[in-house]
């Protein structure tokens, strides 16, 4: 996947762009609206992930601009202003996605997996993982051809494990991923445990292995080793 | 009461006093001239007598002549009108010149004009006459003359008087009513036009609309300074609007620098147990200022007037929905809920706000509560309760509601979701109340 990042904080656009790299993207980063403009001119993105204010324009005109060179790339806004205006502005004009800061990396990371898919990969919505087929258009899952009966937020959390995979995902950044704002700050995040058990019982007994461990006191990782 | 009907009672009183005035004032020059004219009618009257007798050469004495009493005042000098007739009963007028009534006449001597109680005959009673007597000579002989005219009735002149003036003052009532909401509506146009303005005048709006410039000096003066004062409010507002937006925006962005960092960390296959701890604290840490630096936001939004996009809202379905989202955390911790939710409850509010609220009493209801426990949830058109198991609280209930309530068990709750709750009331009008008995939370809200 090739993304270009357009974010004029240096800092954040070094953190997003050394979390997206261990996942083997290739990407590129620019910090203004007139630089992005010009690598657009000379470069084909499959998506591009833009902060709404930039210093010498906005996300919205990136997005206009991505549209007016007919260019083919699904388009994250982030932005401070989790406004309901503000998110319609930019679907409105053509934008695919809206993150309101702060995110999660592996949030982001979901989010650009989710995006890609839906606009690249029409023909084929599996993700397989070893033994593990998910067909994310009908929401079925497989293992070895047995179908798993999983709810929607389990079908969701399999999802999202396997997109970050061999990543340590906190409990927080879990709970985020499936409940969103509901969450933020809760006192306490035993039901993820709850709901991870759960999980992990029905991919064992579908016949699965269990490559989902945990990681003291903090979250899970999902990985093959 | 309408400022013009205010005004025109006021003019109707001073004109009552004024055309009171005026109808006493009626009353005595009305009765001045007409006893003049009577008096006039009078001397007429002796002059007539007087030259019937003296033109009649055989005159034979006539005492009464129509309603007039003749005598003879034989014998008598000019001494008798001095002592006697000067006393007469009644005497209230005393012409000293018989000049003021006939200038050329020689026979007249003397006149004197009285008020008396006299029989009339064609009434056939006594009644308020005037009188004179006069002394004529004629040939040596003194004439006395007593004439009367019946006079009018003062009680009648004051009646007179009262329809006189009685009849402007009830017309001038008539179309002081009948006038006043036309006038009303022509003068007060512009004020009532600045009204309007003001009813629909909204600091959000970014047009530049300001009253217009007036001839009348009260109203011209009332639509400059309402310009000033919105001048002065928009100003105050856009500050206050950016000022929130930009602490937001310089708080998040070195926030998410550090989480970032944070996070990435996380990834080291350097670090270990007590390490991962120690970050996950940290990047919790973060978390919890981002998501304060927020709230306080909402809040200073609220206090701002930021959140007034009124439409009917249709609470019930929101409800539903959340209640949706939120299904598998409440089956997960095996939490009993019960709702009773009546349909399409709908109520005019922003938004936003209800969302935020709404959002906000959900996650206590879930987050304080115990595995197992229960959550009852009652939507009516006056009422919204939530009620929930959880710890007992360390404080009044009422406490519950100021920001940062040193109620928390652990320190990952903001302290905020309650405040705002109750802010979002009060902007909308609503009484909310907690409740706290028996292991159970009760948030009453009435609409």
């Amino acid at each position: 996947m090739k993304i270009l990042i357009i974010e004029d904080n240096i800092e954040l656009a070094s953190n997003i762009c050394n979390f997206l790299q261990n996942e083997g993207y290739i990407i590129s980063v620019t910090h203004s609206f007139r630089d992005a403009v010009d690598n657009l001119i000379d470069n084909e993105y499959d998506i591009i992930v833009s902060d709404i204010v930039l210093p010498d324009g906005s996300g919205y005109d990136v997005v206009k601009e991505v549209k007016k060179i007919s260019s083919s790339a699904g388009i994250i806004l982030i932005s401070v202003k989790d406004g309901l205006d503000d998110k319609l502005e930019g679907f409105g004009l053509g934008a695919d996605d809206y993150l309101s800061k702060p995110f999660h990396l592996p949030e982001l990371n979901a989010r650009l997996k989710a995006l890609y898919r839906r606009k690249f990969q029409d023909g084929s919505p599996v993700i397989s993982f070893n033994e593990i087929q998910i067909n994310t258009e009908n929401h079925e899952v497989f293992i070895n051809k047995d179908k798993l009966n999983l709810t929607r937020k389990e079908f969701e959390l399999l999802v999202y494990f396997i997109n970050n995979k061999n990543r340590v995902l906190r409990k927080q950044a879990i709970a985020n991923h499936l409940w969103g704002d509901y969450t933020d700050n809760f006192d306490n995040l035993d039901f993820v445990y709850q709901h991870i058990k759960n999980i992990r019982k029905k991919i064992i007994a579908g016949g699965g292995n269990d490559y989902i461990s945990t990681v003291y006191g903090i979250g899970y990782k999902f990985s093959d080793s | 009461m309408k400022l013009l009907n205010k005004i025109s009672i006021y003019n109707i009183i001073i004109l009552f006093f004024l055309l009171a005035g005026g109808c006493i004032m009626a009353f005595f020059i009305l009765k001045n001239r007409i006893n003049h004219q009577t008096d006039h009618a009078l001397v007429s009257k002796s002059l007539e007598i007087f030259s019937f007798i003296e033109s009649n050469t055989d005159f034979h004495f006539i005492e009464k002549i129509n309603n007039s009493h003749i005598s003879i005042v034989e014998g008598k000098d000019s001494s008798y009108f001095h002592d006697e007739i000067s006393h007469e009963e009644n005497s209230t007028d005393f012409y000293n010149s018989v000049d003021h009534f006939y200038p050329h006449s020689d026979n007249c001597l003397w006149l004197n004009f009285s008020d008396t109680l006299a029989y009339h005959e064609i009434y056939h009673q006594k009644v308020n006459q005037r009188k004179l007597t006069s002394l004529w000579i004629s040939k040596g002989r003194i004439y006395k003359i007593e004439t009367y005219n019946v006079l009018l009735i003062p009680s009648e002149i004051l009646k007179e008087s009262f329809i006189i003036i009685g009849f402007p003052f009830l017309l001038a009532i008539l179309i002081f009513i009948t006038l006043n909401p036309i006038i009303s509506k022509r003068i007060f146009k512009p004020f009532n036009r600045t009204l309007l303005f003001i009813k629909d005048f909204n600091i959000k709006k970014t047009d530049s609309k300001r009253l217009p410039a007036l001839k009348i000096v009260e109203f011209h003066n009332l639509n400059q300074f309402i310009n000033q004062m919105i001048n002065k409010n928009k100003a105050y507002y856009e500050n206050q609007k950016e000022f929130t937006e930009n602490i937001a925006h310089e708080i998040q962005t070195p926030l998410m620098e550090a989480k970032g960092k944070m996070e990435l960390l996380l990834e080291s296959p350097k670090l270990q147990d007590k390490e991962f701890k120690q970050v996950n604290d940290s990047i919790e840490a973060l978390s919890k200022l981002s998501k304060l630096t927020k709230a306080l936001v909402i809040l200073s939004k609220i206090n701002n007037s930021e959140f007034q996009n009124r439409t009917l809202v249709n609470i019930s379905k929101l409800m539903l929905d959340k209640l949706d989202d939120l299904s598998e955390i409440i089956k997960l911790k095996g939490i009993k809920l019960n709702h009773n939710i009546d349909n399409d409850i709908k109520i005019e509010t922003d938004k936003s706000l209800i969302d935020i609220l709404v959002t906000n009493l959900l996650r206590n209801s879930i987050d304080h509560n115990f595995d197992n426990g229960e959550i009852q949830i009652t939507l009516t058109s006056r009422t919204l309760t939530i009620s929930n198991t959880g710890l007992p609280l360390k404080c009044a209930p009422q406490e519950m509601f100021k920001r940062f309530s040193k109620n928390n068990y652990t320190r990952k709750s903001l302290g905020l979701g309650l405040a705002i709750v109750k802010k979002i009331c009060d902007e909308n009008g609503f009484d909310i109340e907690y409740l706290y008995n028996d292991s159970r939370h009760t948030l009453n809200i009435h609409f």
